[in-house]
């Protein structure tokens, strides 16, 4: 057999192998992604207790065939001051759902000083998942102003 | 003669696949979702049109490798010029229309109080596409000294 036959099979196994890691990898890692986001419809149930505390829950669903890896962190920010924040990481196997909680606290006369109209406050979430051995990934990092 | 044909028929399929169809794409796509795509910062245009121009140049590549004696030196810069144009179109996809971005695209969209960034990596694709082209290229070469070889004359070695 030639040379540039052997190449040619070799470039060739390259490239399919590599079309089909960056289609099983993009399915799971945006299955992933959407399905954390829960439609984008995430409430924010403030309660009001001492530590005041502000749960949220992430239910990512991994409909893919390989293993996700997603990071969230949430912040509360006023003024440009970090007050709150909470951060998790967690291996999502095929198949699996992994519920991701965090919460926010800070005692309640912070709470009082900062969830009042007038303040600056700002919700800042980063949500990141990645795959195929760590090699891709999805990032999002969104600021929500005010949001009481 | 059958190469000739063959290379005027793989000119008009990259014709149509990459200028024919991304010329009627935009029509194609729904009001709203073409809204929902513009919003996010993705430029539709701007994206079909390198795709089109990619398709032209890949096209024209096909029609002269075709045309030109296989043994002959422009023969192996066309076949190289067209590799490393599939690389481009590689990188063009990947980054969502930016080449620049070399596989790591961004997107920053601000509404109604929320401002969203996102990032994709899909950086080791092309580092993987960079491997394969640069195999390609030396595949292209030895494929271009086996058919000089074998277009030389009996006893003779090709120069």
């Amino acid at each position: 057999m030639k040379s540039s036959k052997v190449l040619g099979l070799i470039i060739s196994i390259v490239q399919l192998g590599s079309a089909v890691a960056l289609m099983v990898g993009m399915h799971t890692m945006l299955g992933v992604f959407s399905t954390a986001l829960g439609g984008g419809e995430q409430g924010i149930e403030i309660q009001f207790t001492d530590p005041v505390t502000i749960p949220f829950t992430l239910t990512p669903v991994n409909n893919g065939f390989l293993e996700a890896t997603m990071e969230v962190s949430m912040k509360m920010v006023v003024d440009g001051v970090e007050i709150a924040s909470d951060s998790e990481v967690v291996l999502i196997p095929p198949g699996s759902v992994v519920p991701v909680e965090l919460l926010l606290s800070l005692p309640l006369e912070e709470a009082q000083e900062y969830l009042q109209e007038g303040t600056d406050l700002q919700w800042s979430t980063d949500i990141s998942v990645s795959t195929l051995y760590d090699l891709i990934s999805f990032s999002n990092h969104m600021v929500i102003e005010g949001g009481m | 003669m059958a190469n000739k044909t063959g290379a005027v028929i793989s000119a008009v399929i990259t014709l149509i696949l990459f200028v024919g169809i991304p010329y009627l794409l935009p029509d194609y796509i729904p009001p709203d979702l073409a809204a929902q795509i513009e919003q996010s910062g993705f430029n539709i245009a701007d994206f079909t049109n390198q795709i089109m121009m990619i398709g032209v140049v890949t096209a024209a590549f096909t029609l002269i490798g075709g045309f030109v004696n296989p043994t002959s030196v422009i023969a192996l810069l066309v076949k190289i010029a067209q590799a490393g144009f599939s690389l481009v179109l590689i990188v063009v996809f990947l980054g969502a229309g930016n080449i620049r971005s070399l596989g790591y695209t961004t997107f920053d969209v601000a509404m109604e109080g929320v401002h969203n960034s996102i990032a994709m990596d899909l950086r080791v694709f092309v580092y993987i596409s960079i491997g394969a082209i640069l195999l390609k290229i030396i595949q292209v070469y030895l494929e271009w000294n086996e058919t000089r070889i074998e277009a030389a004359p009996p006893g003779r070695i090709a120069p």
